[in-house]
């Protein structure tokens, strides 16, 4: 029988529905797992004390029959930046180094409502800001990063510690940390899933969405923390069940390949080779590649990184001017770096900003879907985070943000799923982006891929230590 | 008149210091990236914005 740390979201859920697992066990089952490798991977912040005690709880509620829906009694980890009630919420700051909120944020509030106990908080990079998560190490090799900011949460879903993860996307903050830890994660349309109770980065452009290790998975949580929600501003009226997936197809659908933006000097040889796998196979399976130009696109470096970087500096301005040494060195660099940028030029990216949405509009009235690398590379070394690429050498983090930028400036969701593996065996990454609010029809397709992709291994350190 | 913000250093370290930012002459030796952050928010005075109304990316401001 398969270890219980080892099942997905859904299998775990069957398991607990035919009664051969228990939400005890499978909470043991990964409080082990985390004992045995979070010392080395440092993906979590906070174990919660009561992770226990919480999955008792479900156990009662499935003996006496008051199950909630197919999440019930399976353990998920939020991002450190989800406020969770009386657990501690850090951000991966000492700035925050104690706060313990009173309340949930919205949607750990959903999850838990769903019968989901907390597991714990994973590792982010310091307030979001930033794109490698320095702090922890990737499961495919402990040399080196898995992504972020989310990468406590992906790093957790590669290495067992959890079947489900909340993560925050403001520039590829969900899809990156996925690509590179072989795990899926789905950016939602903005305004689909509520921030309110998360640590703002750059609040027009921030989204918070679900980590998991299969696409059927991220479409259960999806659909569990999708809702109008007034205490977020950016929330829309749109009904939860919208985003289910039907059946694995992409016959019919015209799929956009950009000729642009992702070519060569910006994307290793394995990646584009990956893609083109990807987009040959869904051709296979009924769909129609167009070739396309993304819209534009020598704007979105200067619209996204002037967005979030005068955004986040807003966010942080006070404690930027009372104690900067208190922020990490890079991260407190670039909040600095946002502090002298003219709200003249802020205004006119948020114009450019719908420039460029009004152009991708157009664009994907023409295409069901755009299909690109989720990221440029496989994981980097966390001593040396850059990528060389033809005669270029780019910093990772840099990278990583770029390649995401469409979706966060357009707010269309996008999907990572792991496609192959490179030649040292890390894992490889395409993204789906899909028109607003049409997560179904994404998730279709992510199914899609799925199945294409060849099955990754487990990753080395989580199934060869095993005693 | 040129644009002062175009200026290079002397006047970066103008803006930093007035936002704020302590000791901002070494923070820009540590960190030669905050010119390039600021110089790119910079390219942004050439792109043609006529056609997008500056109010209409306050929409979900006032929506709501």
């Amino acid at each position: 029988m398969t270890s219980p740390e080892q099942l997905s979201l859904t299998e775990a859920a069957a398991a607990l529905s035919q009664r051969t697992l228990s939400p005890v066990e499978l909470m043991e089952s990964l409080l082990d797992q985390i004992d045995r490798l979070d010392p080395e991977l440092h993906a979590f912040v906070t174990v919660a004390d009561h992770a226990a005690e919480d999955a008792a709880r479900a156990q009662r509620e499935w003996e006496s029959g008051s199950v909630r829906g197919p999440l019930h009694g399976i353990p998920f980890a939020a991002k450190d930046l989800f406020d969770t009630a009386g657990v501690r919420t850090t951000a991966s700051s000492r700035h925050w180094a104690e706060r313990v909120p009173d309340t949930d944020s919205t949607v750990v509030r959903m999850l838990k409502a769903s019968g989901m106990p907390l597991i714990g908080k994973t590792a982010t990079h310091e307030f979001a800001h930033g794109a490698t998560t320095p702090q922890t190490r990737n499961p495919w090799d402990p040399a080196r990063l898995p992504g972020g900011s989310s990468g406590g949460s992906a790093a957790a879903l590669a290495a067992r510690m959890v079947p489900a993860a909340l993560g925050t996307d403001s520039g590829g903050s969900i899809r990156t940390p996925s690509a590179l830890c072989g795990v899926v994660g789905i950016k939602p349309t903005f305004g689909r899933v509520s921030r309110n109770g998360v640590a703002p980065l750059s609040w027009s452009m921030d989204h918070a969405g679900p980590l998991a290790r299969t696409v059927a998975d991220v479409a259960l949580l999806l659909e569990a923390i999708s809702g109008y929600d007034p205490s977020d501003p950016a929330s829309v009226q749109r009904p939860a069940d919208e985003v289910r997936p039907g059946p694995a197809s992409v016959r019919g659908l015209r799929i956009g390949i950009p000729s642009n933006y992702f070519g060569e000097g910006y994307v290793a040889d394995s990646v584009r080779t990956a893609a083109e796998a990807a987009g040959i196979g869904l051709q296979s399976e009924g769909a129609h590649l167009v070739d396309i130009e993304l819209p534009l696109a020598d704007l979105y470096e200067a619209t996204g990184f002037t967005l979030l970087s005068a955004e986040a500096s807003a966010v942080h301005a006070q404690r930027i001017r009372r104690a900067p040494d208190l922020f990490t060195d890079d991260v407190r660099w670039s909040l600095e770096a946002g502090m002298a940028i003219l709200a003249t030029d802020y205004i006119s990216a948020l114009r450019t900003r719908t420039k460029i949405q009004l152009a991708w509009n157009e664009l994907m009235s023409d295409v069901d879907l755009v299909l690109a690398p989720t990221v440029p590379g496989s994981a980097v070394s966390a001593t040396a985070p850059v990528y060389s690429i033809g005669d270029s050498i780019i910093p990772a983090g840099f990278a990583y943000v770029r390649s995401a930028l469409p979706a966060n400036l357009t707010g269309l969701p996008a999907l990572a799923v792991p496609f192959g593996q490179d030649e040292g065996g890390l894992p490889l990454s395409v993204q789906v982006i899909g028109r607003a609010f049409d997560e179904r029809t994404v998730l279709e397709a992510g199914l899609v891929l799925e199945q294409l992709a060849p099955p990754l291994p487990l990753p080395d350190l989580v199934d060869g230590d095993r005693p | 008149m040129t644009d002062p913000t175009n200026s290079p250093d002397l006047h970066l370290l103008e803006l930093l210091s007035s936002a704020g930012v302590a000791d901002p002459a070494r923070r820009m030796a540590d960190a030669p990236g905050i010119a390039m952050i600021v110089g790119v928010s910079r390219a942004l005075r050439e792109v043609e914005l006529a056609e997008i109304a500056p109010s209409s990316v306050f929409h979900v401001a006032l929506t709501r």
